[in-house]
């Protein structure tokens, strides 16, 4: 077995979790920690000086904006539009006093470019997970794909599912486990308690983790929307009367 | 079939069994990146995993056309046992759009059996008030059993369950928090330890 590289780096407010399977340089991860900070530097609405919170105080026009930081813009809208607004950035008081977040769709978007840094270097086995969003590659051993716990919402070290996930996924999970923590949904103001949790599987995390914030805002009826207009995903829902509902095919993931 | 709003309306084009599997052209609701969305659980196997999101695909294909060959559905004697109602009609009969000023009857209909590559299937439906509101599968190949639930597919509808807890050991986990900070780096760190001590 190769000995691998594991780092974890607290950046964006969150743990970063690099396990990367194969001998590769650690260059690599210096490379993606180097990124993950660039993209906070960029993105973060903690920071004032960010070109992020300088546009949305007003402080700078969009064309002194980034193509990267456009791009993650018009990303943003894009998914806003296709979820009729459950998945907002601008509607929410952000920590900077703007009401311009873009951060749910940054972390995925970010750790996704980040799984691509590492391939460059010629990784072909590993997983990032970023607060529980996670991207991966290859296999945790040989002939022996990732298992990927789903967290349990009231039970914090058991998994509601394990799931058997190799060559290319992104899994994210939006919830509310803690008391006072809350997603708000972006039409009432309001934070939404339809769910307990909602899980995402597909491929690609940016998608994948804005979609996971979207249906939890949607409640069930999001996990119907995205039945249908993303067949190439599945979604693990889980309520807070300990019942589940799963997409269709969720249960090919299922670790045997 | 019934009203020209019905969802099934544009998928009732039944391939034909020994079509190659390329031919099956996907339903409106099966993008082609479906069949690409299957991470191979071996690097080395890539094309026997991806084959296997294909056939789950080529299946589920393979039941929606079955329903959709509502024409030709007998209605079940639902005391006899409808799984063992399998017409003697050849499962390759070329099918036409069924005329769209035919109701469904309600009741109980089996569909024929039908063979695909890899076993037979058949699609039972439930109709009320005109209606498909139920649908199962009482034959399909049964080495797909866990992996599929075809009643699913034919009406795409969320399956539910009973939340269970496990403690199975992982690798990495989702969702571990989306706020606590302290947390995440608590329960990766001791995930990491795991790895690093075994």
């Amino acid at each position: 077995m190769a000995t691998g590289i594991h780092h974890v780096e607290v950046v964006m407010g969150m743990a970063v979790s690099l396990d990367v399977r194969d001998d590769i340089e650690s260059s690599a991860i210096d490379t993606v920690v180097a990124w993950l900070h660039h993209v906070d530097a960029t993105f973060s609405t903690y920071k004032m000086e960010s070109p992020i919170s300088q546009f949305g105080l007003g402080l700078i026009s969009a064309d002194q904006l980034s193509e990267e930081v456009r791009d993650v813009l018009t990303l943003c809208e894009s998914v806003r539009e296709e979820t009729s607004g459950a998945f907002n950035i601008a509607c929410v008081p952000a920590p900077n006093g703007s009401t311009l977040d873009p951060s749910g769709l940054v972390k995925g978007w970010s750790i996704e470019r980040a799984a691509e840094l590492l391939e460059a270097h010629g990784a072909t086995n590993f997983c990032i997970n970023a607060g529980g969003d996670i991207a991966l590659r290859g296999n945790a051993e040989p002939d022996q794909p990732w298992r990927i716990g789903i967290r349990h919402p009231s039970e914090p070290l058991a998994s509601a599912a394990v799931l058997s996930l190799g060559g290319r996924a992104a899994i994210a999970t939006s919830a509310t486990y803690e008391r006072g923590a809350h997603i708000i949904d972006p039409k009432t103001g309001e934070p939404t308690a339809e769910l307990a949790s909602v899980t995402i599987v597909g491929e690609d995390l940016t998608y994948v983790d804005a979609y996971a914030t979207a249906v939890f805002v949607m409640g069930l009826n999001g996990a119907e929307w995205l039945l249908e207009t993303h067949p190439e995903l599945d979604a693990f829902v889980i309520g807070h009367d300990g019942l589940t509902w799963e997409t269709p095919w969720f249960n090919r993931w299922r670790s045997s | 079939m019934p009203t020209p709003n019905d969802p099934y309306d544009d998928i009732v084009t039944p391939p034909v069994p020994d079509e190659p599997l390329s031919e099956l052209a996907a339903p409106s609701a099966a993008r082609p990146s479906e069949l690409e969305l299957n991470p191979s659980r071996h690097n080395g196997s890539k094309r026997r995993h991806a084959a296997k999101g294909s056939r789950s695909a080529a299946l589920g294909l393979a039941v929606v056309s079955t329903l959709g060959m509502a024409a030709y559905l007998h209605q079940a004697s639902q005391s006899s046992g409808s799984a063992a109602t399998i017409p003697s009609a050849p499962a390759t009969t070329s099918t036409k759009k069924p005329s769209e000023t035919k109701s469904m009857a309600d009741g109980v209909w089996n569909g024929d059996a039908s063979t695909n590559r890899w076993g037979l299937v058949q699609v039972a439906i439930t109709v009320s008030g005109g209606k498909i509101t139920a649908a199962s599968a009482p034959l399909y190949p049964s080495d797909d059993n866990r992996s599929l639930s075809i009643n699913r597919i034919a009406i795409p509808k969320l399956v539910q369950s009973t939340l269970t807890a496990q403690n199975a050991n992982v690798n990495s986990v989702s969702g571990a928090t989306s706020t606590s900070e302290s947390y995440q780096t608590s329960l990766q760190s001791a995930i990491d330890q795991s790895h690093a001590s075994s």
